[in-house]
């Protein structure tokens, strides 16, 4: 597949700008590849066939995103709670003849404990990125996750690797006894990244237009707080507004667009220290964030790319209406989900919308189903 | 040298605040504490990422020793500091340091905020963060009773209707390789995590290195 930028819509840009950061990263990038050449680390390219679009608008980074070979590195909590949503994203893949691999040896990337900062140490985890790493690495297929945390905590995994040589000498060791090699990806993609690389082709393919359809969109902090020079858009990231807009719908902004919504890595109930209680912030955070959608879209649904943040916003709607009587009732998508309904996807055996609390029913009609 | 002394020590040695230059003076604009869901849902008294900059460019120990307490954990680690800072501070990179250092360093982390066993189960026995029956509708009452009827049928919904191989056990989120999960428990050790969480969960850990002959 020939190279080709892709430049995202027009979108406002935000108002904050770190050109500090900026600088940074670029001089992360060379040295990304100086230290390569060094030997410090073997460096993992994306092979073709990939699209490379542009990240920041008119910074002139870019990031590759491998179009076929691509090795699931699957998420903890979308494969617990959504796993139609694991499904549509295997679905979309087999509609266009894309291959992949789903590897049994891939383990947690560890991001739950390690943003809770008590589980495991820096060491521990960078080893754990740095074995999946090499099991992909291995199988000939390129990395691909599924989970935002995983995208955030690799991407600065690998820049602290490649700034510290204490730590980088330290996980080539744990690596030599794991029998296993130092691998660093050149770029770290996302799957809703090639579902939005392929947005145009399933628009052609669909069987149900989102024509009509008015969507919010949820753009997960671990995906463009932590890493905007690697993310499509920069920070104003169009790859879930995209995917609607190319299949027939609006997506609209709304004043809290850019807040957390507060999964901090409580759903489970961690963190009961003082007054402080992660269930708590899940619902204070998630709820005002659907209120703000509510009152300003009145949306037909939200989407994500992210599986902590749609499980907060799927759980914390019944409590808002339960305490305070406001009824938001807003369904929860992820980009597979939208994906694999626009072409024709089972709405409950293939997409699993029967594990969501929060009904499609409303949704479901004004696709035509 | 006292326990937060200590802790600043760390701190400041921690790879991701020494190597990557995550504290540089601070202008004091607020802006990430107007994005910071901790600040806005908590309050800016009990936690605030600049003022967190700030002990730390003025090594303040005592002030760091004080958040350990509680305030640290108002962090919702959403990264909304890092990217709004004109200066290219980085208080979410030094929340991580401070908890890590608290925790393997200086032994001072509160009860409430320690690794549960459940969790700590899940990584090391089947090698996933989380498990389709970990929110149980008892510890999840806030989430409804369409939650407690999902609950009670989710293996005839993962198994009958969406049929997808890989991610059909329940007590684990994809199936997992033993050999997979071997290695994840190597790592643990060869790194100290494992002998650091015995601890918290001497009896746990000491099977683990029992079954995989892992030296006491």
């Amino acid at each position: 597949m020939s190279r080709q930028i892709v430049v995202p819509r027009e979108a406002p840009d935000v108002p904050f700008k770190s050109t500090k950061k900026f600088e940074e990263y670029k001089r992360f990038r060379d040295e990304l590849y100086e230290l390569a050449e060094k030997g410090e680390y073997k460096l993992w390219r994306v092979p073709e066939p990939y699209i490379e679009f542009e990240t920041v608008r008119g910074s002139g980074l870019t990031k590759k995103i491998p179009m076929d070979c691509l090795y699931m590195h699957k998420s903890c909590w979308l494969s617990s709670l959504f796993t139609g949503a694991v499904k549509s994203i295997f679905y979309v893949l087999d509609t266009f003849g894309i291959k992949y691999f789903n590897d049994q040896n891939q383990i947690t990337c560890t991001g739950w404990a390690y943003h809770g900062g008590t589980a495991c140490p820096l060491e521990t985890s960078v080893t754990i990125a740095a074995r999946n790493w090499h099991q992909a690495y291995v199988s000939n297929n390129y990395l691909c996750l599924h989970c935002i945390t995983s995208h955030g905590m690799y991407y600065d995994e690998r820049e602290v690797l490649v700034h510290s040589k204490e730590l980088r000498d330290k996980v080539r060791r744990n690596m030599d006894k794991l029998g296993r090699e130092l691998i660093i990806p050149e770029y770290i993609p996302h799957i809703h990244e090639v579902i939005y690389a392929l947005r145009d082709k399933i628009a052609e393919r669909a069987k149900h237009s989102y024509k009509g359809v008015v969507a919010v969109e949820h753009n997960a902090c671990h995906y463009w707080k932590l890493a905007p020079f690697e993310v499509i858009g920069g920070t104003t990231p169009v790859t879930l507004s995209g995917l609607v807009e190319a299949l027939g719908g609006q997506c609209k902004r709304y004043k809290e667009w850019f807040s957390c919504c507060g999964m901090g890595f409580g759903h489970i109930g961690w963190y009961n220290v003082g007054a402080v209680s992660h269930r708590y912030l899940n619902r204070a955070a998630g709820i005002t964030k659907m209120i703000s959608a509510k009152e300003e879209v009145d949306p037909d649904f939200i989407i994500f790319n992210d599986p902590g943040c749609g499980i907060v916003i799927d759980r914390c709607q019944w409590y808002s209406d339960y305490v305070m009587g406001i009824k938001t009732d807003i369904p929860v998508l992820w980009y597979s989900q939208v994906a694999a309904l626009a072409l024709g996807a089972d709405p409950y055996k293939d997409v699993g919308l029967d594990l969501h609390i929060i009904s499609h029913d409303r949704l479901l009609k004004k696709l035509g189903y | 040298m006292g326990e937060a002394e200590e802790l600043l020590e760390a701190v400041l040695n921690d790879p991701r605040v020494r190597d990557m230059d995550t504290v540089r003076g601070c202008q004091e604009c607020g802006s990430c504490v107007t994005v910071c869901p901790g600040a806005r849902f908590f309050g800016s008294d009990k936690f605030s990422p600049r003022l967190i900059i700030e002990m730390v460019s003025n090594r303040d120990a005592d002030g760091l020793r004080e958040l350990i307490d509680e305030g640290i954990w108002c962090c919702a680690q959403c990264g909304s500091c890092r990217v709004v800072c004109p200066r290219g501070n980085d208080p979410f990179a030094v929340v991580l340091a401070i908890r890590e250092a608290g925790e393997f360093k200086v032994h001072i982390t509160p009860e409430g905020a320690v690794l549960p066993l459940f969790h700590l189960q899940a990584m090391l026995d089947v090698g996933t963060c989380a498990r389709p029956v970990t929110p149980d509708p008892k510890t999840h009452p806030d989430w409804g009773p369409k939650w407690a009827e999902i609950y009670s049928n989710m293996e005839k919904i993962r198994t009958q209707t969406i049929s997808c191989p890989e991610l059909m056990k329940l007590d684990r989120a994809w199936d997992t390789t033993p050999e997979a999960i071997k290695e994840m428990r190597k790592i643990w050790e060869i790194t100290g995590a494992l002998d650091h969480h015995m601890q918290h969960y001497p009896d746990y850990i000491r099977q683990i290195k029992a079954k995989e002959g892992f030296k006491e």
